[in-house]
């Protein structure tokens, strides 16, 4: 994955963050979810996030919640369904 | 109501728990119980429970003593036995007495989907406090308003509650707990004495029992929306909340081989039945962890639960991520949804993946304790729908609760009629915290019966089946949380600079709402800085995903904002090419 599209996904997680108020710097392998910083509501926007700018398809790669936990997950998950195709 | 503060016996200044006080209590009807299990004898139960104790700890500690070795709990990715839960919670319970807090007192809990906060509950029923749940994702002004308000004995908080604490607030609280010993140390020194580990507490006995509370202790109060932009705190008595677990320990009948789900949040108050029930039967309570929340799937298949509960939310995220396949969900016997409309698609794509589940259809307003009604759908059969709404009716009351549909005379209208619906009964609630004009507005007697007006507009069937039609007022339900658009509005104003300003519920799909939109107008803020703004004061799922700037808002004929012309200008938007 290229920086350019890592910055977008730091950008998206950024703004999540911000809208509970949240505008602590975070870290590529810094879990967001399961330490609280991020809540349901905003995974569900992060999936919608992937399959609109990432056009990855839940129905072809198997989704667990756990890899969406950190931006480096996030990475990776993109670059698995792109393996994919 | 009593506070602990007026007591003479409130000591916050007490040495740290595990000091020279923490000696063994002596407490004969609990040595009593221990000595009968041992002995193989009768427990001496029945006389306590049928004399006063309106304590729902009572019923878990009887769990506790007759089934010690059994999994209680799995929270944090740790399993308590019955035994290490009563140990726990009894140890918790002793610290907080010797700190001085008794029944009336009042603990805050920040904490939720944890080990801590299950424990929380748990150990602030027992001594017989008032537990009053705080939103680990409330914005701090939010949290602040309810603190400054509510007058806490004592804070229970957890590693992502602590982060959400300002000093300015830790101040004000005469007793912290906190997880662990890191967790205290990371504090300000100032504050090390007035905050207790929860780790220290191996050194109490733990041989405390349950305090016998009366019928009209406070069990908790919880904060929803209110109109003014301040939430409001519902009281909830404990003989409500007992009223309330009966009737849902029934529908679920559970049994020590279930597995259930501890999915919602401490503030949202379906929680209270999710901990207590499963402890009441001597099930097992698995605690959902944040990663699983959109899509738990994979986690009810690793913990076989046997037992689901969640807002009808849920199963929209678990489609749109493609998680909930037919036949997925094989290990549930009972799915109950609540908090919101649940559509007729959302049972039907819950019964494909979960074809052995019950599907329960909860209904009901945090003022008659959580829920009050409900229809239970068997496997297989179809749910009954509301006409023209596509969504499943919400059933008849609860054993003990009665439901009326009111005409605006506020007398019953005949079946079939439109009007408001009503409720009586056990669970109805003590009203709201230091808001008796509110209170008296919406608790009514009516020839000598309390009733509590929902606001929401319903209807009774010819066969006796009740269905929720929308609401009277501005209230939403958005993800389960109930949101008064009003309060939005309250705190757009504030930042927009202008009285022109209209919440409303976008999109809204199979009568739920989906998001909320918002339109100002003679504001000379932008729209992208009115959303910054509202950051800070709002809660996330309370923030409008849209904020519209018009010239002027549009006035129906009745003087009062059209509502439907600007639904219809978003209709109009949603459709044109680009938007």
């Amino acid at each position: 994955m290229d920086t350019t599209e890592l910055e977008k996904i730091r950008a998206f997680v950024a703004e999540l963050l911000r809208d509970h108020d949240d505008h602590a710097p975070f870290a590529d392998a810094e879990p967001l979810a399961s330490s609280g910083r991020l809540d349901s509501l905003s995974v569900v926007k992060l999936v919608t996030f992937l399959e609109c700018d990432f056009a990855v398809d839940f129905s072809e790669v198997e989704f667990d919640p756990q890899r969406l936990d950190t931006v480096n997950g996030i990475a990776e998950v993109i670059e698995e369904y792109r393996a994919l195709r | 109501m009593r506070r602990i503060r007026d007591s003479p016996r409130f000591a916050p200044a007490l040495p740290p728990c595990g000091g020279a006080r923490a000696g063994p209590l002596r407490l004969p009807w609990a040595s009593r119980c221990l000595s009968a299990f041992r002995a193989g004898l009768p427990f001496p139960f029945a006389a306590r429970r049928d004399g006063m104790s309106h304590n729902p700890a009572s019923r878990v500690f009887e769990q506790c003593v007759r089934t010690p070795a059994r999994l209680a709990l799995y929270a944090d990715g740790i399993e308590l036995s019955y035994e290490d839960l009563r140990l726990r919670a009894a140890r918790l319970a002793q610290c907080l007495r010797l700190r001085g807090l008794e029944r009336g007192a009042r603990i805050g809990i920040l904490a939720s989907r944890s080990l801590t906060a299950m424990l929380a509950v748990l150990g602030a029923a027992w001594v017989g406090a008032t537990y009053v749940p705080l939103g680990p994702r409330w914005p701090r002004p939010r949290l602040h308003s309810v603190l400054a308000r509510v007058a806490l004995d004592a804070v229970i908080a957890d590693q992502a509650g602590l982060a959400l604490l300002a000093a300015s607030a830790l101040d004000a609280i005469p007793l912290l707990l906190v997880p662990s010993e890191i967790a205290r140390r990371s504090l300000p020194p100032a504050l090390h004495a007035k905050t207790v580990s929860l780790e220290a507490l191996t050194e109490y006995a733990g041989s405390m029992a349950p305090v016998p509370c009366a019928a009209d202790d406070l069990a908790y109060i919880v904060f929803t929306s209110g109109t003014t932009g301040v939430p409001k705190g519902v009281m909830v008595p404990c003989a409500a909340l007992l009223a309330y677990l009966a009737a849902l320990a029934e529908r679920k009948a559970m049994t020590p081989q279930d597995r259930a789900s501890q999915f919602t949040e401490l503030t949202f108050d379906p929680a209270v039945g999710e901990i207590f029930v499963p402890w009441w039967a001597g099930a097992s309570l698995h605690v959902v962890p944040p990663v699983s929340q959109v899509s738990p799937a994979k986690f009810i298949r690793a913990r076989q639960l046997s037992i689901w509960g969640s807002t009808p939310a849920l199963i929209g995220w678990m489609r749109a991520t493609r998680s909930l396949k037919p036949g997925s969900l094989p290990s549930l016997r009972y799915t109950s949804f609540g908090g919101e409309p649940l559509p007729i698609v959302s049972v039907e794509a819950w019964q494909a993946a979960a074809p052995m589940s019950v599907v329960d259809n909860l209904y009901g307003p945090t003022e008659a304790t959580v829920d009050c009604a409900g229809q239970r759908v068997e496997p297989g059969a179809a749910a009954v729908a509301t006409p023209g709404r596509g969504i499943a009716a919400i059933g008849v009351p609860h054993p003990g609760t009665e439901l009326a549909v009111m005409g605006p005379d506020l007398r019953p209208v005949a079946a079939g009629e439109r009007g408001e619906l009503a409720i009586a009964g056990a669970q109805v609630s003590a009203g709201y915290l230091g808001a008796p004009e509110l209170t008296a507005e919406r608790f009514r007697t009516i020839d000598g019966k309390r009733w509590y007006l929902t606001g929401d507009l319903a209807l009774r069937d010819v066969d006796g089946m009740f269905h929720v039609l929308g609401r009277s007022d501005n209230q939403i339900k958005i993800l389960g949380h109930r949101v008064e658009l009003e309060d939005i509005e309250a705190h757009v104003r504030e930042v927009a600079g202008t009285d022109q300003v209209a919440a409303l519920a976008w999109p809204v799909e199979h009568g739920v709402a989906k998001g909320i939109a918002c339109f100002v107008a003679a504001s000379t803020v932008e729209p992208a800085a009115i959303r910054t703004a509202l950051r800070a004061v709002l809660p996330a799922y309370m923030l409008p995903e849209m904020i519209v700037a018009l010239a002027t808002l549009p006035i129906g004929a009745n003087g009062k904002l059209d509502r439907a012309a600007l639904i219809d200008t978003l209709a109009l938007g949603a459709r044109s090419p680009g938007a």
